[in-house]
C-alpha cells in the first residue's frame, strides 16, 4: 500500500484553505435553483434563500492545497456532505475555510484510487458565528 | 409537516438530465471539469461519455428533502455518489423517514434518501436531517 500516497502528497494532510470571504447573491441562488430544476418561490426574490447544496458555489479560487492535476486518469467526487444551523440568505457574508484532513487509497476493480477528505466551515462575516458546514470527499483513479 | 418514523417520502421525478443541464448547471455552481460537458475529455478519463456532476443529483435530493419538509427545514444531508448518471436519464428521489429526534428543543426527522435512475439503480444514496418544526 501507499504507493500512491507519497510523502509530498501525504504532507498535504492538515493543511488548511481560507477562510475567504462569499458574498451570498439573489441571482447566483436564482440560476443555481434554475440549473437544478428546482422553481421553489422561496430560492426567489430579495430574500431568496439558498437551497441546500448552494454552498458548492462557494469556490477556493484556483491555487488551494490539492493533488497535482496530473494525478490520476480521471478526478471524481466521491461523498459530500452539507449541515446549516440556519439557512443561508441573499445578503449573507461567509468566511469559508476547509481543511484536507486525510487521504486514503484504495485497489478498485478498475484501478487505484486516491481519497482526499476535506472538512468545511461556514462563519457569518459579521460576528463569526458558525453557519454550516460540511464534508467533501473527492477522488482520483488510476486505470490499469 | 408531521411525519412520524416509518413515513415514505414524496417521490420527485426530475426531467431527463441534458446537455444544456449540465452546461448551466456548470456554470451557476462553478464546477466546470469538461468531463460534465465534453464527449472527448469523457472518454479520455476512461468514461463512456459525458456524466452528470455527482452535486446535481445532491441538489435534486436537497430539493426533494426541501419539497418534503418545506424550504428552509434542511438541517443535514449526507450523500455518497454510487453510479454516473447519463444524459437522459431521468432520476427519482425517494426516502423513508428512519427516526425523530430534538436538538435545543426542537423536533427533526432523519431519512435515508437516495436518487436512482431509469433502471431503479442507486446512483445517489445518504441520510437526510430536517426540522420539523
Amino acid at each position: 500500500m501507499s504507493q500512491r500516497i507519497t510523502p509530498e502528497i501525504r504532507a498535504l494532510v492538515g493543511r488548511k484553505h481560507g477562510p475567504y470571504r462569499v458574498r451570498v447573491e439573489q441571482g447566483a441562488i436564482e440560476k443555481f435553483a434554475d440549473a437544478i430544476g428546482d422553481d421553489n418561490p422561496a430560492y426567489r426574490g430579495i430574500d431568496a434563500i439558498a437551497p441546500p447544496t448552494f454552498p458548492t458555489t462557494f469556490r477556493p479560487g484556483d491555487a488551494y492545497p490539492d493533488l497535482p492535476p496530473d494525478f490520476g486518469d480521471v478526478g471524481l467526487h466521491a461523498s459530500q456532505v452539507y449541515e446549516v444551523e440556519r439557512p443561508i440568505r441573499a445578503g449573507d457574508e461567509l468566511d469559508v475555510s476547509f481543511t484536507i484532513v486525510d487521504i486514503t487509497e484504495k485497489s478498485g476493480r478498475t484501478g487505484d484510487l486516491v481519497f482526499v477528505e476535506r472538512e468545511y466551515e461556514f462563519l457569518d462575516a459579521r460576528d463569526g458565528s458558525r453557519i454550516g458546514g460540511g464534508k467533501w470527499v473527492s477522488l482520483r483513479r488510476f486505470r490499469n | 409537516m408531521s411525519y412520524k418514523q416509518g413515513d415514505a417520502l414524496p417521490e420527485l421525478v426530475k426531467a431527463p438530465v441534458s446537455r444544456t443541464q449540465l452546461v448551466k448547471y456548470a456554470g451557476a455552481s462553478g464546477d466546470f471539469n469538461p468531463i460534465h460537458y465534453d464527449d472527448e475529455a469523457a472518454r479520455s478519463g476512461g468514461l463512456e461519455g459525458v456524466i452528470a456532476h455527482g452535486m446535481l443529483s445532491m441538489g435534486f435530493l436537497g430539493q426533494f428533502v426541501e419539497t418534503a419538509f418545506g424550504a428552509g427545514r434542511y438541517k443535514r444531508l449526507e450523500v455518497r455518489f454510487q453510479g454516473m448518471v447519463k444524459l437522459g436519464e431521468v432520476i427519482t428521489c425517494r426516502g423513508v423517514v428512519t427516526g425523530i429526534a430534538q436538538e435545543n428543543g426542537r423536533e427533526y426527522a432523519a431519512c435515508e434518501i437516495e436518487a436512482v435512475d431509469s433502471d431503479g439503480r442507486v446512483v445517489t444514496a445518504g441520510s437526510a436531517q430536517a426540522w420539523l418544526d
